[in-house]
């Protein structure tokens, strides 16, 4: 079996660790099968691509801004609004 | 009629593409085994080289492309965007080699005959540390079939084969996606710099048993 579990990489860890912190502190947990971090309360999601390419002050700002009813995903590539309906009803449940 | 999913496209497209996915792996087999031949002959007792190679399922190339989408969904209104031949090791090869003193002359040779693919090597860490050669292209049996060739130290390649079953694809649902998360990331890295470690003891130690015999 050949593993290529190894692409990624040269983003700063501790960086990371601490985004990841801040994001858990404020409610989000990890999703393992879609690499988000949600809030389902808050109805948001953050893919791990934007966590990685935004700063902890940028990621800051945008989980103090109110929530709404509808779905918000803080990706880098904004999603259609096909995905955005099919994420909301997998996620919502 | 029911609509036919991304998925379901690449199902088909992956039937289109196996008989090709096996050629490539058997003509890749044959000529890395044929050219490391000499120096496997030449090995010493402690030496090792592996050559490992396996042909993507279609599960997993599916999967592949899924993982480059944020939230790894596809979008069915673009069902044009995704194909599989867009993936860079449908047939893959990875030649495991210890210790790290032979790891060189193992690269070159290979590299040698596959000068013309696109290397990609992994780089792992902060700042990037090399962990492994990685090269990409097509052989002669397909112009479709990309595939992909690994020369990695023995023990960094033997990890991340449980790396990919515990971590990266496994079939706990808890876990999936866990390799990706950075607290698990960061302690893989200090695993691979433990490997590389203990290649240099063990090769200083190689080294001074050789002095010594030669005195």
């Amino acid at each position: 079996m050949i593993a290529l579990a190894n692409g990624v990489l040269g983003t700063r860890m501790t960086d990371l660790t601490v985004k990841e912190e801040l994001l858990e502190n404020s409610g989000y947990r990890y999703h393992f099968d879609r690499m988000i971090y949600i809030n389902r309360a808050a109805r948001r999601a953050f893919s791990l691509e934007f966590v990685e390419d935004h700063s902890q002050q940028e990621i800051q700002k945008l989980l103090e801004t109110p929530a709404t009813n509808e779905w918000v995903f803080h990706f880098n590539e904004p999603p259609s609004d096909r995905v955005k309906r099919e994420l909301a009803e997998a996620l919502g449940k | 009629m029911t609509e036919r999913t991304v998925e379901d496209r690449l199902r088909e497209e992956y039937f289109l593409l196996s008989s090709e996915i096996r050629r490539v792996l058997h003509q890749l087999q044959t000529d890395v085994t044929y050219l490391l031949l000499p120096v496997t002959l030449d090995l010493k007792y402690h030496e090792r080289i592996h050559i490992e190679a396996r042909a993507k399922e279609c599960d997993s190339a599916i999967n592949a492309l899924r993982r480059r989408e944020e939230a790894r969904q596809f979008d069915e209104d673009s069902p044009t965007r995704y194909s599989l031949a867009n993936l860079p090791d449908l047939a893959a090869l990875r030649v495991l080699v210890f210790p790290k003193s032979r790891l060189e002359d193992v690269h070159t040779i290979v590299r040698a005959k596959y000068a013309e693919w696109t290397s990609d090597p992994v780089k792992t860490g902060t700042p990037p540390r090399f962990r492994a050669w990685k090269y990409h292209g097509f052989c002669s049996t397909s112009s479709r079939v990309r595939a992909e060739l690994q020369v990695v130290p023995m023990l960094t390649g033997l990890f991340w084969q449980i790396e990919h079953d515990a971590f990266y694809k496994p079939r706990d649902a808890v876990l999936r996606g866990a390799a990706n998360k950075p607290v698990i990331r960061e302690r893989t890295e200090r695993v691979y710099d433990a490997f590389d470690e203990l290649e240099d003891v063990l090769e200083r130690e190689l080294q001074r048993n050789a002095e010594r015999d030669a005195v």
